[in-house]
């Protein structure tokens, strides 16, 4: 199917529903996605779970008199939506006007970006992507070791239209390869990879990561819980931006006076080596131009040089706050405000490999796991390392050593900053698009306690 | 929907398939939230879709696709079947299903008043009201009031002959409220965080809970939370209030004892689990009080069924047993692994696009014999929780920490203040080895979890957890 096929499929079934909202509602938005995602799951060196799926789903919402509903579909056959639409636009007789409702746009121009899509990931067969983990597995026994680990491909396809007129198309296609491999005594290593374009991915150099690291784990030392050096290998930085998006940068949080950072735009709230970057066109990471509002995305700077800059805008917050939306808007009406969903972070000059040469008595960090919010107030984070926790001395990998649990505060670690890496890594995030993140050095880094695994 | 269930069969095993099921499943939701005197969320959903499950050639595929056609039915199963094929290049040996006699049955949740049919109109109102009673300070700077229905419709067969419709209803609701100061944030939940309370049930449930009557009270702690003292830090006598148990329960036992996790199947991504094989029958997981129940029969909760996803029918069994381990939860695929001659049933897929893997059925601690009032009286120097805020546990289920929205300071057997920013931290046999004492039935509710996320890709499963209120003693509190 070619794109103006794929592209004219979701129309066509968005112009439906648009007609038939007419008769319930003076205004309403649809928002129409087709996923189709594939995942092969392996486990002790065999596959263990095999799986797709194909679902096409509308969120419709229906307007009258500034009254709003929302309804969830995923049959599309005149009667059911009928059906739907009747018994949800009832719903709009016993609500308040929304004096706030905001003035949706009535077009959108965008372009679908070059390279979110690929014909090689939307059409790998479950074959062959049981001959890669296949590689791997062998790889991994021939080390006498274990692999367990996912490789998926999705295709996802989005039309947001309006009432108005508006329409505005997207699709997208990614593959992710993630593994863990561990000795029979549970030493292990971990790494992962994703591209929009399976081709692109390099299967054989995240095997050899994984297996690496976990040779390297083997027989950990057991450390005393405190406060150390830390250089967090790019995954683990992830964590950290990802709470910052949600907890800290949340423009809800911020004008009601929950965020740690209310009333601080223009101040500095971090070191200057950190600067944020909410992109768009990024080409390491291209993801979805508008927003589900249908306005178009801008590039914004979020913190710059340790300063905190913007903040994420819907059309409601705008209003509000007299100022355009950037584009950030989420489904409407929400409980939650919008978000930063793909926070990019600048990096440095040194790669990770100089940095860690130039480091002494301090510990090298793969990932993080089970990591939440334990103190709002100042962003504190608790959660463990997982999968290859190194010291490092003089310049060099010393000895493994056993995981710890942290209780760190973020906005304190995001001024401990030592070095930030050239190295970056592309996390998958919210709905196609992805944050680009680089490794830190950080400079007391609080471990609270240890486990014996 | 039985002959898209017998066409489903009838393909598959024509292709060859050992082994075929399909699950035909129509879920109907409604949300609705009231935040700060404003409607923030009003959602009708209807979803109706299948999963078909095969195993060819001794391995496992699983296709789901949305809508219901012959067609649909007929690409889905050739899909399950091609994804059964690639799956055997790689297997160590044949899945190997525990007998299970076919089932032709019907089940239904039972409810009272079908909360579809109350009016929206006396919905909203009521979340209007509990609103504006949160929100009535000017220290609160949010408040939300929501209600959550799901009524779920299962058509279930297999190869086997087993044909089983399924009928569940549960309902939930809760309210929240945060408070400032212009420095710092406090937020109460009631009847529980997260939503609230979930039960298997109509809107009868809603009218249980007491929101309108403890409003007011919690909106009065959350501003009473910032000027309370901070937690201390140290050794302490943990005393648990019922909902933060039932997480402990679900983080520190649940996870840890299914047995995917603990085959090493989860590995890549929730992890495994420190309950090896070896353990059962013999491993001191507790004190002597600790009784450890799965029962998927037990009324309301939200882990409550007929059947599971794998056809078989819902069983009780002890997973621990004054103190000792008894039982892994598991399904038909991994029963042979500890040697049982049948699954104990806990087999559970979120809707139809997910394919079933091990899930907690209802997992409780069973009532002891104390009473609360004596057992704050008992202690000497303590602090009492209450309020889920934050929970991480390591990928071997041993090295936990949480943190609760409330405490109280104990002293001398007397509640001495309130404590904000709780937390304690502990390993998990050491913890439950600490337990001393477990309030009666009097004191013992039902929670529920309406959002447990495991799996890859990622699905949602719901259930509860019996939990009275708990002493354990020597606990780390107030990491920092």
């Amino acid at each position: 199917m070619s794109f103006s096929t794929r592209r004219s499929e979701l129309k066509s079934i968005s112009e439906k529903l648009l007609k038939i909202a007419e008769k319930f509602s003076d205004f309403s938005m649809v928002q129409l996605y087709n996923i189709k995602s594939a995942t092969t799951r392996f486990g002790e060196n065999e596959i263990t779970q095999n799986v797709e799926l194909n679902e096409t789903r509308a969120s419709v919402t229906l307007c009258r008199d500034k009254k709003t509903t929302k309804v969830s579909i995923d049959k599309f056959d005149d009667e059911s939506i009928i059906d739907k639409f009747s018994k949800s636009s009832v719903l709009l007789d016993f609500q308040k006007e929304d004096t706030e409702f905001p003035d949706f746009p009535d077009k959108l121009e965008v372009e679908q970006p070059d390279n979110c899509y690929f014909d090689t990931t939307a059409n790998i067969t479950p074959d062959k992507k049981a001959e890669i983990i296949s590689t791997h597995i062998d790889k991994c026994i021939q080390k006498g070791l274990l692999a367990s680990g996912i490789l998926t491909n999705s295709e996802m396809r989005f039309a947001l239209s309006n009432s108005k007129g508006l329409f505005g198309y997207f699709e997208s296609t990614n593959a992710s390869f993630s593994t863990t491999v561990m000795d029979d005594n549970g030493a292990s290593g971990w790494s992962t990879d994703n591209n929009p374009d399976i081709e692109k991915i390099d299967f054989s150099k995240v095997s050899s990561i994984a297996i690496k690291k976990s040779l390297l784990n083997i027989n950990p030392k057991d450390l005393e819980a405190g406060k150390y050096t830390v250089i967090l290998e790019p995954a683990a930085v992830t964590d950290l931006i990802r709470f910052l998006s949600l907890k800290g940068l949340a423009t809800q949080l911020y004008f009601d006076g929950r965020s740690p950072f209310s009333n601080k735009l223009g101040e500095k709230i971090f070191s200057d080596k950190i600067t944020l970057i909410d992109e768009v066109d990024n080409p390491l990471a291209p993801g979805m131009p508008f927003d589900f509002e249908g306005i178009k995305k801008q590039n914004i700077y979020a913190v710059e040089n340790g300063i905190l800059k913007d903040l994420p805008y819907d059309l409601a917050y705008a209003k509000k706050n007299g100022r355009k939306s950037n584009g950030r808007g989420l489904d409407y009406p929400n409980s939650y405000g919008p978000f930063f969903l793909s926070l990019n972070l600048r990096p440095g000059s040194k790669s990770l490999e100089q940095i860690i040469s130039e480091s002494d008595k301090c510990l090298l960090v793969t990932h993080l796991h089970y990591t939440n919010l334990i103190n709002p107030n100042d962003l504190t984070i608790t959660g463990t390392t997982r999968d290859g926790l190194f010291w490092i001395e003089n310049g060099k990998i010393s000895y493994p050593v056993k995981n710890f649990r942290f209780t760190q505060s973020i906005i304190e670690a995001f001024n401990n900053v030592i070095e930030i890496s050239s190295d970056q890594i592309v996390k998958s995030a919210f709905f196609g698009g992805k944050s680009i993140v680089a490794g830190m050095k950080i400079s007391n880094f609080n471990f609270t306690s240890k486990t014996e695994y | 929907m039985k002959d898209y269930c017998q066409l489903a069969i009838h393909i598959c095993k024509k292709l060859g398939a050992e082994f075929a099921d399909i699950r035909i499943i129509r879920i109907n939701q409604e949300d609705l939230g009231v935040r700060l005197g404003a409607l923030s969320n009003i959602e009708n959903s209807e979803s109706l879709g299948i999963g078909i499950r095969t195993i060819k050639n001794g391995a496992w595929g699983f296709a789901a696709c949305s809508g219901v056609s012959n067609e649909i039915v007929e690409n889905t199963a050739k899909k399950a079947l091609e994804i059964s094929k690639a799956s055997s290049k790689k297997i160590k040996q044949k899945i190997k299903l525990a007998s299970e006699p076919p089932h032709i049955d019907r089940w239904c949740s039972p409810y009272i008043i079908d909360p579809f049919k109350v009016s929206t109109e006396k919905k909203l109102n009521f979340l209007f009201e509990l609103d504006k009673i949160l929100r009535d300070d000017k220290k609160i700077v949010n408040s939300l009031a929501t209600m959550s229905f799901l009524k779920e419709f299962q058509w279930y067969a297999n190869s086997e002959g087993s044909y089983i419709v399924q009928e569940i209803l549960r309902s939930g609701a809760g309210i929240e409220a945060h408070a400032t100061n212009g420095h710092e944030v406090q937020k109460r939940s009631f009847p529980c965080s997260f939503g609230g309370q979930y039960i298997q049930g109509g809107y009868e449930v809603i009218n249980s809970l007491g929101l309108l009557e403890n409003a007011e009270k919690t909106r009065k702690e959350a501003v009473d939370l910032l000027d309370a003292k901070p937690c201390p830090s140290g050794e302490k006598e943990l005393i648990i209030l019922g909902s933060q148990l039932a997480l402990q329960i679900h983080e520190s036992i649940g996870h840890a004892t299914e047995l995917d996790r603990v085959l090493g199947l989860e590995a890549n991504y929730a992890g495994r689990s420190f309950v090896t094989l070896e353990k059962k029958g013999n491993f001191k997981y507790g004190s002597d009080l600790m009784n450890i129940v799965a029962d998927a029969t037990f009324p309301t909760g939200l882990g409550t069924y007929g059947y599971d996803d794998d056809g078989v029918r819902a069983q009780r069994f002890f997973v621990i047993e004054s103190g000792i381990f008894k039982n892994y939860l598991g399904n038909r695929e991994f029963a042979h692994t500890v040697n049982d001659s049948r699954s104990n049933g806990c087999n559970r897929a979120h809707g139809w696009k997910n394919i079933p893997i091990v899930r907690m059925p209802n997992l409780s601690l069973l009532p002891g014999d104390a009473k609360l009032e004596e057992l704050i009286a008992d202690t000497k120097d303590g602090i009492m929780v209450d309020g889920v805020k934050c929970w991480s546990i390591d990928q071997y289920r041993y090295n936990f920490q949480f943190g609760m929205e409330i405490g109280w300071e104990i002293k001398n057997g007397k509640i001495t203040g309130m404590l904000k920013d709780t937390n304690y931290q502990g390993i998990t046999p050491d913890f439950w080895g600490s337990l001393n004492a477990v309030c009666n039935e009097d004191y013992w509710t039902m929670w529920g979890v309406p959002n447990c996320g495991k799996g890859q890709p990622g699905q949602r499963a719901e259930m509860s957890h019996g939990a009275a209120p708990s002493r354990f003693g020597k606990v780390t509190v107030g990491v920092k």
